[in-house]
């Protein structure tokens, strides 16, 4: 039994001799042909570089081609361009005109702002110095740019606010049909209205270099078209002036009263005010109106 | 010199779509009609000055969108109307089976305001198959011919300023 397993072992370890033997040859072919393997890429490199120069000679000849297309397009372009400068100037004017003008007009628009708001803080001795040296010449650009830039009143309407018929107009031009304006400027406002509800109301539209105010009231609505910079403070003061105009015109009157009256050289008159026209003296008189008026009440009341 | 007296006015035209509004008003201002159609976006405003005797009426033509019932036109175009043209076309039925009820419809917004309807596209339209058509007019007209187009603004102009039709 023994002399068995003894036989059988040594069995074993023969063939795990002839195993390791036949391993440590493949190993040795492996490597030999890795090593075959790295001595021969340069090589295979250089066969394929050989192979790829006249593709990419070709190639490249095509791009250069390409290119030089390209260059004569542009030539082309170019002469095109300064052979049609008036069919170019034509086509691109409205575009960059607009853009230049809309871009000046903020800028100035932003400029006379910083100035107006340098002005109301500045309650200085440098103010008053500044004021002091205008009077002799200096600093004549800044009053020059705002004397340039003012903002003018171009066009007023007086319009029914149902209908949209034109009750009365002001136009330093005279050249719009103003019943088809005031129609126009009615049926934006009421798609406005139905669009987006009671919520909102029309209150400016702009349109290039022209902007229009509205003030709506009950019966009428007044429309302001003005040219110009157009800031903050002479917003308010227009604002406020259609109110004072319909408060004083129009609020009061009965319709036959309204149709009776020439509305049209009223108007003309007003706006030709309007650039006297003093927001801050116009609170002062409404704040001493309303004192009196409280005082008078005031008295009364205590002699009850 | 002239002595009577100057009015502005305004009229509405309403109706289905493409019954022919604006081929109406093109025709009364402009005396010109096209075959294409183009349908009208939101409202579209025109200006005629007419006279009525020794009177000049401004009418103010407002021509809003055709839409399948009145219901659902913005209330705000009616508003402040004088006189009001409700447009149907004669060859389809569509555009007139709901004509009462829109009348009725705009006469609670326009309390008095004068309403004529206009039976258009007379052209395309023979006189027995008129005589078959289930619904009373004011005026037969046809913008492609001019056929009474005329007559019917210059009457809704005299319903407006108190004259008679």
């Amino acid at each position: 039994m023994n002399d068995a397993f003894e036989k059988v072992n040594v069995f074993f370890d023969m063939f795990e001799e002839i195993l390791q033997k036949q391993n440590l040859q493949v190993q040795e072919k492996i490597s030999q042909e890795i090593r075959s393997i790295k001595e021969s890429l340069p090589k295979e490199e250089e066969k394929i570089l050989h192979k790829l120069e006249p593709i990419l000679e070709e190639k490249i000849e095509k791009v250069k081609n390409e290119v030089g297309k390209l260059n004569n397009i542009s030539t082309a372009i170019k002469r095109e361009i300064r052979e049609s400068q008036p069919e170019m100037i034509d086509a691109l004017y409205p575009i960059i005109g607009k853009l230049v003008q809309k871009f000046i007009k903020t800028e100035l628009e932003k400029l006379n702002e910083n100035i107006n708001k340098q002005i109301d803080n500045s309650f200085s001795w440098q103010a008053f110095r500044r004021e002091f040296l205008s009077l002799f010449g200096i600093k004549q650009e800044e009053i020059l740019l705002a004397q340039a830039s003012q903002a003018t009143i171009q066009e007023f309407f007086v319009i029914w606010q149902n209908s949209g018929i034109l009750q009365a107009h002001y136009s330093q031009t005279d050249v719009v049909d103003d019943d088809m304006v005031a129609g126009m400027l009615t049926a934006i406002k009421s798609f406005v209205n139905d669009a987006f509800g009671n919520k909102a109301d029309l209150e400016m539209l702009e349109y290039g270099n022209l902007k229009m105010f509205v003030y709506s009231a009950v019966r009428f609505y007044l429309v302001a078209v003005v040219s110009g910079v157009v800031d903050k403070s002479f917003e308010e003061r227009l604002q406020s002036y259609m109110q004072l105009f319909y408060e004083k015109h129009l609020s009061q009157r009965s319709d036959e009263e309204i149709q009776q009256t020439d509305l049209n050289s009223l108007l003309k008159k007003h706006i030709e005010d309007f650039p006297h026209y003093n927001l801050i003296a116009q609170k002062i008189n409404e704040y001493r109106k309303n004192v009196q008026q409280k005082s008078h009440f005031n008295w009364k009341f205590w002699r009850w | 010199m002239n002595t009577g007296k100057t009015y502005s006015k305004k009229v509405i035209l309403i109706g289905n779509f493409g019954v022919g509004k604006t081929s109406l008003t093109k025709r009364f201002v402009y005396q010109k009609f096209s075959e294409e159609y183009l349908t009208t976006l939101g409202v579209k405003i025109d200006k005629k000055v007419v006279e009525i005797g020794e009177d000049i009426v401004n009418l103010m033509i407002w021509d809003i969108a055709g839409e399948v019932t009145q219901t659902r036109v913005n209330t705000s175009y009616y508003l402040g109307s004088n006189g009001i043209l409700y447009v149907f076309d004669v060859t389809r039925p569509s555009t007139y089976e709901q004509m009462q009820a829109d009348i009725e419809y705009v006469q609670k917004i326009l309390p008095n305001v004068p309403i004529l309807k206009i039976a258009n596209k007379a052209d395309l339209i023979s006189p027995e198959q008129l005589k078959q058509l289930p619904v009373s007019y004011d005026f037969l007209c046809s913008a492609k011919t001019g056929e009474n187009v005329e007559n019917a603004f210059l009457a809704l102009a005299e319903a407006m300023i108190g004259k008679k039709i």
